[in-house]
């Protein structure tokens, strides 16, 4: 093989490359185009053993031939490498609108929970203050202070757990009302929410659940003032301006008069149903004097809001025990803030 | 209380619907739970409340619905005479040692009761109408007169009786065995009338088997007495014993009662030629009888209590129409016997707005001082943390503060062992026995719980509750399992580790300016049916009386000049707790060291045993001057010159 004849051959293999590298569209057809042109089967390669046939100054510039063209072949190559890969990160790059997105950082907070701040951002909106007492009670907090005596049949309305050392496990917020009363002189006017235990558990009761306890002692308080936030704590929380709402006798031996509060409801047919959601009353002379409050100076109305109830009636739950089951399609059923 | 309509009807006139007599006694207070009709007439379900004892009745009902409104009007009382005895009276003799508890006993004798005797057809109906199951025609009788007039009586076999009758606490393990078929272990606190043989009765509560009445009975001891409520509150409750007839007593039978029933049975009796019955008899003892109460009626009271303006006029004419007896001179109320309900001046003010009815009461708005609300501090901080929590993708969970005996559970919330739960004495199930002492292990239950209904790769759970060990303590607990974040399609997801944690505790006592050495907390992993979890837990309490104590956020000035960064990567016993270093490097007190970062921490491959590498960036700024990097360099080797003295490090390349 003379000299020209291999300038003359290297001048059509580089014209081929400038060809096929053009068309290529992928890079696995690109990596295929390497091994074509600079493989070890290469016509490139072939002519690289050939040159060993040629004498001293022709070998030279042969060689340096050669190693141009091997070089503009690569740089072919490794442009159209660079322009294909960017052309697939531009595919990814084409930003899908409907695309899910990445892990969402989104949680969930209980529906109780949340139904609780819900109404005490109420109640405190209405000057009420939060307090907290022990789930932990003394029969005194318990019953004693309420007006409920060892011998009273009200005593059969709360099944109570006790613990082995005689205290017990409070049935209701009420005994935070004692509490606060002891410690704090009139005016008072506090919401007191927490867990409560009742010895119940069916549909329609759990052994544990949240109240909400509210009082207010004051001169000259009245049974229409206790109406009158009732009303407003309802109609806010329902979001309804509307809501029907009554109020009728009842009795608590902590209160009198006492009341149960029902508000309006359509069932799943339609029909008008009253529907019971709290309890309420003007507080006892007794337990104003237990707590050794004047009850001729002071008069006051006390309520207790059952969370779970609130909780049901304002998410359309049906079933009590999903509460406490923790089953994520139900918490995270309730992920607005 | 279940009545039917036609019962009422007995003793007022209805011309109103069932439903809206019912919406009536439920707005008065007595709420109806159930209307069913049945034939041309409805059965009335009553949920009474403990007060209303007099409404326990047909003829109470009745009484109530008049006051409540005019138009239920009273239909006159046939008047009848009391019949005259048919037999005598045996000579039998009674002992009433408890006359506090009875402090009245009447009694009548039936003679001749034959099997073949049957009650009128009218009474049978009722009681079936009731849900009332007929037994015997005399027992029979004696239902239906508790129910129509609310006094519950017994009846014994009169020729099963031996010797003295008496009235006495029981003793101390004596034996009965009652009507319900069951046997009753006493103690020494309950009542029951005996003769000299046995117990014949648990006083007001049920009969004994032995002496009760029989398709072969003959003749027939009718008891109609008056046991005291105070002596009857919880006696039934304590046996889980609960009687039509205890239930009536234990709240207040009016005391006037057992003579009219006795009444009524001899006038059933002769009218129906059932038998033969003595005349009645009655021992009384005044002393224990209840006292009808007076009370000075304070009308301003009553009107700025409930709210309404009403004239003195009409509160007693609402006292006079609820049964009251009133002096008008003194301004006294005096309640009737059968409301044991009225006896303080509040229960006058509970009457008054009842019959006025609640509804009629207006709406006053409270006069509230212009001043911003008061929010509740512990709860604003735990909303705090539970909003954190809910930004980083966790699940608030909340569970019951019972548990059991679970190993998981033997230990605080400090992950100690744990052994002196508080124990409920009266539990429901075994499962439900004590309380939690911490959060994390109904944390798992949850996870292994929703593992098995849910097809998460990865779970975040957290809870803020009061765990009770010696103290009862609010602490917040987060436990997770799996990867770091939810199955997603752009990278694959990590999983989690302890360091998860630490990130929250420094988040945390970041959100209330503290430092994390201000906080109570531990982190650990666990492992439960071969699955592992991580978990922190978190004193919430500690950490409210860190925030409480806290001084207010403030500003600290900073210098504009540039910043040189140097970085240090060495090696160091693995046992060496980083705090240690930083505390080292803190004492070098270079004062333009402004941050001090770990960006690499590294143990394996090239790394010898029981070493592990470390890399420090620190970053100097001064705020007088532009530092130059000669200064930088002297501090960073004024750094590992302290670092060389306390610690056995080697630096790496």
């Amino acid at each position: 093989m003379s000299g020209d004849t291999l300038k003359q051959d290297l001048v059509r293999v580089l014209d081929e490359a400038l060809n096929s590298i053009k068309g290529v569209n992928n890079l696995s057809d690109l990596e295929k185009m390497r091994v074509h042109f600079l493989g070890k089967k290469s016509t490139l390669i072939s002519f690289m053993k050939s040159l060993s046939g040629l004498n001293g100054e022709e070998k030279a510039t042969a060689g340096k031939n050669l190693n141009s063209v091997k070089q503009q072949i690569n740089q072919l190559l490794s442009d159209k490498k660079k322009s294909l890969s960017k052309s697939s990160l531009d595919l990814k790059d084409a930003f899908d609108l409907s695309m899910p997105g990445k892990a969402s950082s989104i949680g969930s907070i209980h529906p109780i929970t949340k139904i609780m701040s819900n109404a005490i951002e109420i109640f405190e909106s209405l000057k009420f203050e939060c307090v907290e007492g022990p789930e932990i009670e003394d029969d005194f907090h318990n019953f004693t202070a309420l007006n409920i005596p060892e011998s009273h049949p009200a005593r059969a309305m709360h099944d109570t757990f006790y613990l082995e050392n005689s205290f017990l496990l409070r049935t209701h917020t009420s005994s935070v009302q004692v509490r606060t009363m002891d410690e704090q002189n009139p005016p008072i006017r506090i919401i007191a929410p927490g867990k409560v235990y009742r010895k119940d558990s069916d549909i329609t009761h759990t052994p544990m659940f949240h109240q909400i306890e509210g009082l207010y002692v004051d001169k000259n308080v009245s049974f229409s003032n206790l109406k009158s936030v009732i009303n407003i704590f309802l109609k806010n929380f329902f979001e309804e301006d509307d809501l029907r709402i009554r109020f009728r006798p009842s009795y608590f031996p902590f209160t009198e008069p006492s009341a149960e509060v029902d508000i309006e409801y359509l069932d799943s047919k339609g029909n008008k149903n009253w529907l019971e959601i709290l309890g309420c009353g003007m507080v006892h002379p007794n337990v104003l004097e237990m707590a050794n409050i004047d009850s001729k100076i002071y008069s006051g109305y006390a309520f207790g809001l059952g969370v779970e109830r609130l909780a049901m009636l304002k998410l359309g739950i049906t079933d009590l025990r999903l509460f406490y089951e923790n089953d994520l399609r139900f918490l995270k059923q309730f992920q607005r803030i | 209380m279940k009545v039917t309509r036609s019962w009422l009807e007995n003793y007022i006139e209805i011309t109103n619907t069932t439903d809206e007599l019912c919406h009536d006694l439920t707005m008065a207070g007595l709420e109806v739970d159930d209307i069913s009709k049945i034939e041309n007439d409805y059965l009335i379900d009553i949920d009474l409340t403990p007060n209303r004892s007099d409404c326990l009745s047909a003829k109470g009902i009745s009484r109530e619905l008049n006051s409540i409104n005019a138009q239920y009007k009273k239909k006159p009382k046939v008047e009848s005479n009391i019949p005259n005895s048919t037999c005598e009276n045996r000579g039998l003799k009674f002992n009433i040692v408890e006359d506090n508890v009875c402090p009245r006993y009447g009694y009548m004798y039936l003679e001749n009761v034959s099997s073949a005797c049957s009650a009128p057809d009218y009474i049978n109906k009722r009681l079936k109408d009731i849900g009332i199951t007929l037994i015997h025609p005399i027992v029979d009788i004696l239902n239906y007169i508790m129910i129509d007039i609310g006094q519950p009586m017994h009846a014994y076999d009169a020729d099963k009786i031996n010797g003295e009758i008496t009235i006495r606490q029981s003793k101390d393990k004596e034996i009965m065995s009652a009507l319900d078929g069951n046997k009753y272990k006493l103690n020494s606190g309950n009542i029951v009338v005996s003769d000299s043989a046995q117990i014949m009765s648990l006083a007001g509560i049920i009969g004994a088997e032995e002496i009760s009445v029989s398709n072969n009975t003959k003749n027939i001891l009718v008891e109609s007495a008056f046991f005291t409520p105070n002596a009857m509150a919880n006696k039934a409750r304590i046996l889980k014993l609960q009687t039509e007839s205890s239930h009536r007593f234990e709240r207040g039978v009016d005391y006037n009662l057992p003579r009219e029933a006795l009444v009524f049975l001899s006038q059933i009796i002769e009218e129906n030629k059932i038998c033969d019955f003595s005349n009645i008899n009655f021992i009384d003892n005044e002393d224990f009888l209840p006292k009808n109460k007076e009370v000075k009626i304070n009308y301003d009271n009553i009107r700025n209590s409930i709210g309404i303006d009403i004239s003195d006029d009409e509160i007693i004419n609402i006292l006079l129409s609820a049964g009251c007896k009133f002096d008008e001179k003194s301004n006294t109320a005096m309640n009737p016997s059968y409301r044991y309900d009225l006896s303080i001046h509040a229960d006058y003010v509970e009457e008054v707005a009842r019959l006025y009815g609640y509804d009629n009461i207006p709406v006053t708005s409270e006069k509230i001082n212009i001043e911003p609300s008061k929010k509740y501090t512990p709860f604003e901080i735990t909303n705090k943390i539970r909003q954190y929590f809910y930004n980083n993708s966790y699940s608030e969970c909340i569970n019951y503060s019972f548990v059991n005996d679970d190993l998981l559970e033997n230990s605080n919330w400090k992950s100690e062992e744990f052994k002196n739960h508080n124990k409920i004495s009266n539990y429901m199930s075994l499962e439900q026995n004590k309380l939690r002492s911490n959060l994390v292990s109904s944390l798992i239950r949850n996870i292994e719980y929703n593992n098995n209904m849910n097809s998460e790769n990865s779970y975040r759970f957290f809870e803020i509750s009061t765990v009770f060990s010696h103290n009862a303590e609010q602490v917040l607990s987060c436990v997770v399992n799996g990867d770091k974040h939810e199955e997603q399609w752009s990278s694959k997801s990590p999983k989690f580790d302890k360091y998860d944690m630490t990130t929250i505790v420094e988040d945390i006592s970041k959100l209330f300016g503290l430092n994390k050495s201000d906080l109570r907390y531990v982190i650990k992993d666990v492992k439960s049916n071969d699955k592992n979890y991580i978990y922190m837990t978190l004193s919430v309490d500690n950490l409210i009386r860190k925030i409480t104590q806290n001084i207010k956020e403030h500003h600290v000035n900073y210098t504009k000049l540039p910043y040189i960064r140097r970085d240090l990567s060495f090696v160091i016993d693995e046992s060496i707790e980083y705090q240690s270093i930083l505390k080292i490097i803190e004492e070098t007190n270079v004062h333009s060291l402004k941050k001090t970062l770990l960006f690499d921490l590294y143990i394996g491959k090239n790394i010898p045993d029981k070493k592990k590498s470390l890399g420090i960036g620190f970053i100097f700024q001064d705020e007088g001057k532009t530092l130059t990097h000669e200064e930088a360099d002297g501090f960073i080797e004024q750094i590992l010159g302290q670092l060389k003295e306390q610690f056995k490090i080697e630096l790496r390349k």
